[in-house]
């Protein structure tokens, strides 16, 4: 049995970012994992398939937390997570039950994204296509954009991930893959899809 | 038009929170004005929503992959304990070498036995006590159904207790169910039955005036499970709570869990 990562080790590593960050996610899921094994006992509807669902979404939405310093540090990772967990089960059971669980009081609320002057500026109806869009960057486009601004590397680290002489021509690159990112977009926006 | 990557950074640093009051406010009054930059907005918000959540789909799908090994190693382990627990026909002069070799080794080994730390079961069984109600008031309809539950919890005749509690938490109009989810878990703890615990004690809300006592009890149940690592985890959070009544029993089973 591996020895328990503290609270501050993982929220360290979430977030410095980059090869941090995914190690401290990996540790973090295994760490926790036996809330799938609880989720077995206490939801009998849900599927093993149902409840690795649910834990990766509240893994994904730790991070979230953590990253935009929703998460506080106000209890522990674990109860922070638990409670996540319960609520992705939740949401899982009344997909797949026309019964409410009226049952359940005080359902700790959905994810509390907090609305900002942002968050109605987003085309959503059509990021199921813009998702799909980005997925046909191509290599290394999409590993430089996804390593930079979703993991968080550096450039230093990119250039020897992607096999780049330097920080520089990562930049460069960078800059040029955001610049066909925005033209894809666009196109999706216009209906004229490249 | 060409990414802004100026504005780009900006995005990330609104959302992770790492602007400061004044940039956010310069920000948000410009948004406000000018509609060239609102637009500009836009689509870079746009970019990056999109990069992030191309990103989660990503994580997702690496999340699931260990999870599924993870299960299936599960799956192995149980296999192992099962076919380790199954029945084997031994000779008996091999038996009596066993015996022999098993008391031998506790004639030497019982002193040192006797020396070891406390496991998390025994500090378990040191420190579980059943929590005493506290008189609870503002119960309309439920009342009687409330005494009723509280009387068998202090009688200890808990799995009455947890019946009436039920009744509770399926009544609608009955509010305070986080206070009741604390007793159930209480009684099942009481009951030995600390899986049912764990499941009744985690659904005492984090914004109840109970969640510190459910904390408690929650680090109990993983000790009575075997799960010293997890225990520790809440009971270094309860030690460093200088308003949690459990403090000091805290650090003393820390100091006892770390002998």
């Amino acid at each position: 049995m591996k020895a328990i990562v503290s609270d501050q080790i993982i929220l360290e590593g979430i977030l410095t970012g980059g090869a941090k960050q995914e190690k401290a996610i990996k540790r973090l899921y295994e760490q926790y994992f036996h809330l799938i094994y609880n989720g077995r006992k206490k939801y009998h509807q849900l599927s093993d398939d149902d409840l690795l669902t649910a834990y990766n979404a509240a893994i994904i939405s730790l991070r979230r937390h953590v990253l935009n310093q929703t998460f506080r540090g106000d209890s522990s990772l674990w109860t922070y997570l638990n409670k996540i967990f319960y609520n992705k089960c939740i949401d899982i059971i009344r997909k797949v039950s026309s019964n409410r669980e009226d049952a359940y009081e005080n359902l700790p609320d959905q994810e509390d994204e907090q609305g900002t002057v942002l968050s109605q500026m987003t085309i959503n109806e059509e990021f199921d296509q813009l998702v799909s869009q980005l997925a046909q960057l191509g290599e290394p486009c999409k590993q430089i954009i996804m390593d930079s601004e979703y993991l968080g590397y550096n450039s230093e680290e990119i250039a020897q991930r992607v096999g780049f002489s330097n920080a520089r021509s990562v930049n460069s690159k960078k800059y040029s893959c955001l610049q066909r990112l925005r033209k894809l977009l666009e196109s999706v926006k216009t209906g004229k899809q490249s | 038009m060409k990414v802004d990557q100026k504005l780009f950074q900006t995005l990330k640093q609104y959302h992770n929170k790492s602007l400061t009051i004044e940039e956010v406010t310069a920000f948000e009054s410009r948004l406000a004005e000018d509609q060239v930059f609102a637009e500009e907005v836009k689509t870079h918000e746009t970019m990056y929503q999109t990069i992030q959540q191309y990103g989660d789909q990503q994580l997702d799908s690496e999340l699931m992959k260990m999870g599924q090994q993870l299960l299936a190693q599960g799956a192995d382990q149980q296999k192992g304990h099962q076919k380790s627990g199954k029945i084997r026909s031994f000779q008996p002069w091999y038996l009596a070498a066993v015996a022999a070799a098993v008391t031998l080794l506790l004639i030497v080994l019982i002193p040192e036995m006797i020396r070891q730390p406390a496991t998390p079961g025994d500090l378990y069984k040191t420190h579980f006590e059943p929590f005493e109600p506290r008189i609870v008031r503002g119960f309309a309809t439920p009342q009687i159904v409330w005494t009723e539950a509280v009387e068998a919890y202090k009688q200890e005749n808990y799995s009455h207790a947890i019946e009436k509690f039920q009744t509770l938490i399926d009544d609608s109009t009955f509010i305070r169910k986080s206070e009741v989810w604390l007793f159930v878990g209480i009684s099942y703890l009481a009951q030995d039955k600390p899986e049912e615990a764990m499941d009744a004690l985690v659904q005492v809300s984090d914004t109840s005036g109970h969640i510190d006592m459910a904390n408690w009890y929650i680090a109990m149940t993983h000790l009575r499970l075997d799960q010293p690592g997890q225990a520790r985890i809440l009971l270094e959070e309860i030690a460093t709570d200088q308003r949690h009544e459990r403090r000091a029993k805290a650090r003393k089973i820390l100091n006892e869990l770390e002998e």
